[in-house]
């Protein structure tokens, strides 16, 4: 799954500090997450769009198999 | 946070009983069977030492020391060590006459038991966890 959070992170002048308090996870989870080596749940993916005042399928995006 | 005062208390006590135990023997601490047993304080200190370390600096920072992403990873490594501990313990068993005695084998087993889940640990966090 991709993933935009990087881009709206500079966007919004966020660091990933920030993004991690702003939705109760650890820093290291926002460096899995944007590396695309993290599928979240839900419930990290809802808080996060939230965080960007987004939806979730705006921020997460699902690649299609070939 | 109280957890990390009693992991501290924890540790100091096995100390004081291991040391102890040693003293009452009038062995040397670094002989026979207890050099296994200072390799096994030792090791779990350590890791408990570090798991105190990452709780306080996250709480430092104002970060949860635990999200899901950390769990994911701690419930694969807990099936990954517990599945390698099988095969190990069976190795061990299988090859018993490599060993002169029995305490070699359970020191050495218990010990690599303590050790490969910090290692896999290690390997799992490094990987990609999930693609």
């Amino acid at each position: 799954m991709k993933n935009k959070i990087k881009e709206l992170r500079a966007r919004d002048s966020l660091t990933q500090n920030d993004l991690a308090k702003a939705v109760g996870a650890r820093r290291e989870t926002i460096v899995f997450l944007e590396k695309g080596k993290y599928n979240p749940s839900l419930k990290l993916a809802y808080e996060v769009a939230k965080v960007f005042k987004m939806k979730i399928e705006e921020v997460f995006l699902l690649e299609e198999k070939a | 946070m109280k957890s990390n005062k009693i992991t501290r208390w924890a540790i100091i006590f096995m100390l004081a009983i291991w040391l102890f135990i040693a003293l009452e023997r009038g062995t040397s601490i670094l002989e026979g069977v207890d050099i296994y047993i200072f390799i096994l304080i030792f090791l779990i200190s350590i890791l408990d030492l570090l798991h105190i370390r990452k709780v306080e600096r996250a709480e430092k920072q104002g970060l949860p020391a635990e999200d899901e992403l950390s769990l994911h990873i701690k419930q694969k490594t807990g099936f990954q060590a517990y599945r390698l501990t099988i095969y190990l313990w069976l190795f061990l068993f299988m090859f018993r006459n490599l060993f002169p005695t029995i305490e070699l084998i359970l020191g050495t087993g218990l010990i690599i038991t303590i050790l490969l889940h910090p290692i896999i640990q290690v390997i799992l966090k490094k990987r990609s966890d999930e693609k």
